[in-house]
């Protein structure tokens, strides 16, 4: 009984002190992490149904960080947690839609034959449009794209450098190049 | 497995791209971005106000939560059902 008691104090305690930890960190952001949350949640907002604007992904990753229900992992830096959260949150709200989607056009009895992992013609044509918009950024910089194509195919760095015969510094400076696109265009538009 | 090419390709360049934003360095960021201050996300809920003051677009030119007892930004206030 005692130890229960115990427990129901320490549990308490242990998420408010994570509260705590993960206001303090948020607050302490610089303008330079700040643009860099910015561009993370403007990169994961490309291609979500419903018109999700980047500000409430974000503050959904944020408020979701803060009452624990995605405890902060120790050793991982602020931004790569927000960044992980905010990719769950575009994993839900893609599959929801599908899901929703699937709902509205079947009946009942047809849903429940749906294997779930059925094609969504939606959410294919969605991803091939995302994708060729963000091709469409890199379009003035032919070995940055095939880089990007290399990435998009789920190839290792080497695997990159030896298809395209790009030596590590070669390989290193198309993904500064690649960077600097992402920044400067990624953020602009979008919705706020 | 060929028709989920596009959303395949997506998620793998979504999380590459995302790998490169968190390791380019401020500098990069700077450079990229000139002066651009980060945009202000609308306030959605006071937990997160507090946590992110500076990163809020506070309502009727506000920049924190009111103190206790003056009456809370609308868009702050729970919603009526």
């Amino acid at each position: 009984m005692q130890r229960s008691a115990e427990r129901s104090q320490t549990q308490p305690a242990r998420l408010a002190r994570t509260t705590e930890q993960v206001a303090h960190a948020l607050r302490r952001l610089t303008d330079a992490e700040l643009l860099r949350l910015e561009a993370l949640a403007r990169l994961r907002t490309r291609g979500l149904p419903g018109g999700v604007a980047w500000s409430d992904l974000l503050n959904e990753a944020v408020r979701r960080a803060l009452d624990g229900s995605r405890p902060w992992p120790p050793g991982v830096p602020l931004l790569a947690f927000l960044a992980q959260i905010m990719r769950s949150i575009w994993s839900e709200l893609c599959r929801r839609d599908a899901l929703e989607r699937r709902i509205a056009l079947t009946d009942a009895a047809a849903f429940c034959r749906t294997e779930a992992n059925e094609i969504d013609p939606e959410r294919v044509v969605a991803a091939a449009q995302t994708l060729a918009e963000l091709h469409k950024l890199f379009a003035r910089d032919a070995p940055a794209l095939s880089v990007i194509a290399g990435l998009a195919d789920g190839r290792t760095a080497q695997e990159i450098r030896d298809i395209l015969d790009l030596s590590e510094a070669e390989y290193d400076t198309i993904r500064k190049r690649i960077r600097r696109i992402l920044l400067r265009q990624g953020l602009v538009g979008g919705k706020p | 497995m060929k028709d989920w090419q596009p959303v395949a390709e997506l998620e793998c360049l979504l999380d590459a791209l995302e790998a490169e934003l968190l390791c380019a360095t401020d500098e990069e960021i700077r450079d990229a971005m000139g002066r651009r201050q980060p945009a202000r996300i609308a306030v959605r809920t006071v937990s997160v106000a507090i946590a992110m003051p500076d990163m809020i677009d506070w309502p009727s030119g506000a920049s924190s939560l009111p103190a206790f007892g003056q009456p809370m930004p609308s868009a702050l206030r729970p919603r009526e059902h």
